[in-house]
């Protein structure tokens, strides 16, 4: 969506970045108080609206965020950008420069075994085929 | 339209009123149900986690409803279809948009349920 073209959404735009500086707080008290359910809820929410919004580094960080506490996996790094990330964004610019912080990519790669893991224990857990005869 | 996220809600409002449409926002589960009749609605939108009562609650007690139970109902959520368990597809929408979405994306799709 081309949000520069009408200035209501350039306007609504900024606004939901502006209200990031928010979520920053929240996101930090969540960690700080280890609310996983919380975290768990906070990062959902953040995902949609983040994208939808089009602050897709945002958007992504959240969703590795909802990959690990999905997979139990250690937060501190993707919780640490998620702030630094939402910290960036509330002067209305998506901070891709983090798509290239080796954290991202350790992140991704976390996510990404997570994914791999739970999909083999899903075909494990598969009943087998009785032998054919 | 049922949503808690307020910057999604104002995005739909936005679009939809450009569009043509009367739109009231409901801010969570409960308050959702508490308007179902208040009109008669076009079609109902219905974020699924919400505070209070879930979209999938909000759509069983839609569907209970003599009044209601033809009204077109599109649910919106961050989880992609398949990722919803079967079941509460089942309850009675055909219509699903998954977040992100485009606010164009969404008023073809009022518009196509509404028979415009």
């Amino acid at each position: 969506m081309d949000w520069s073209h009408d200035p209501t959404l350039k306007a609504m735009r900024l606004e939901f970045a502006a209200s990031l500086a928010e979520r920053k707080q929240e996101l930090d008290l969540l960690v700080a108080t280890g609310d996983l359910k919380g975290l768990q809820e906070f990062a959902h929410r953040l995902v949609g609206v983040a994208l939808t919004y089009e602050f897709n580094t945002v958007g992504a960080i959240a969703s590795l965020l909802e990959n690990h506490l999905t997979h139990k996996r250690n937060l501190e790094n993707v919780t640490g950008l998620l702030s630094e990330a939402l910290s960036l964004s509330t002067q209305g610019v998506d901070p891709v420069q983090l798509n290239d912080d080796p954290r991202m990519q350790e992140c991704a790669c976390v996510a990404e075994s997570s994914h791999a893991e739970s999909k083999n224990e899903s075909s494990l857990n598969q009943p087998r085929k009785p032998p054919s005869t | 339209m049922a949503e808690d996220e307020e910057h999604i809600a104002q995005l739909v409002v936005f679009k939809l009123t450009k569009e043509g449409f009367g739109v009231t926002v409901a801010r969570n589960g409960g308050e959702a149900v508490q308007f179902l009749h208040l009109k008669n609605w076009s079609v109902i939108i219905l974020d699924i986690m919400m505070p209070i009562c879930d979209g999938w609650e909000v759509l069983k007690t839609i569907r209970r409803q003599k009044s209601l139970s033809k009204t077109p109902v599109l649910m919106l959520s961050a989880k992609r279809p398949e990722q919803v368990p079967k079941e509460e597809l089942h309850l009675g929408t055909e219509h699903y948009l998954s977040k992100p979405f485009d606010p164009s994306e969404l008023s073809a799709k009022i518009k196509q349920m509404v028979g415009e």
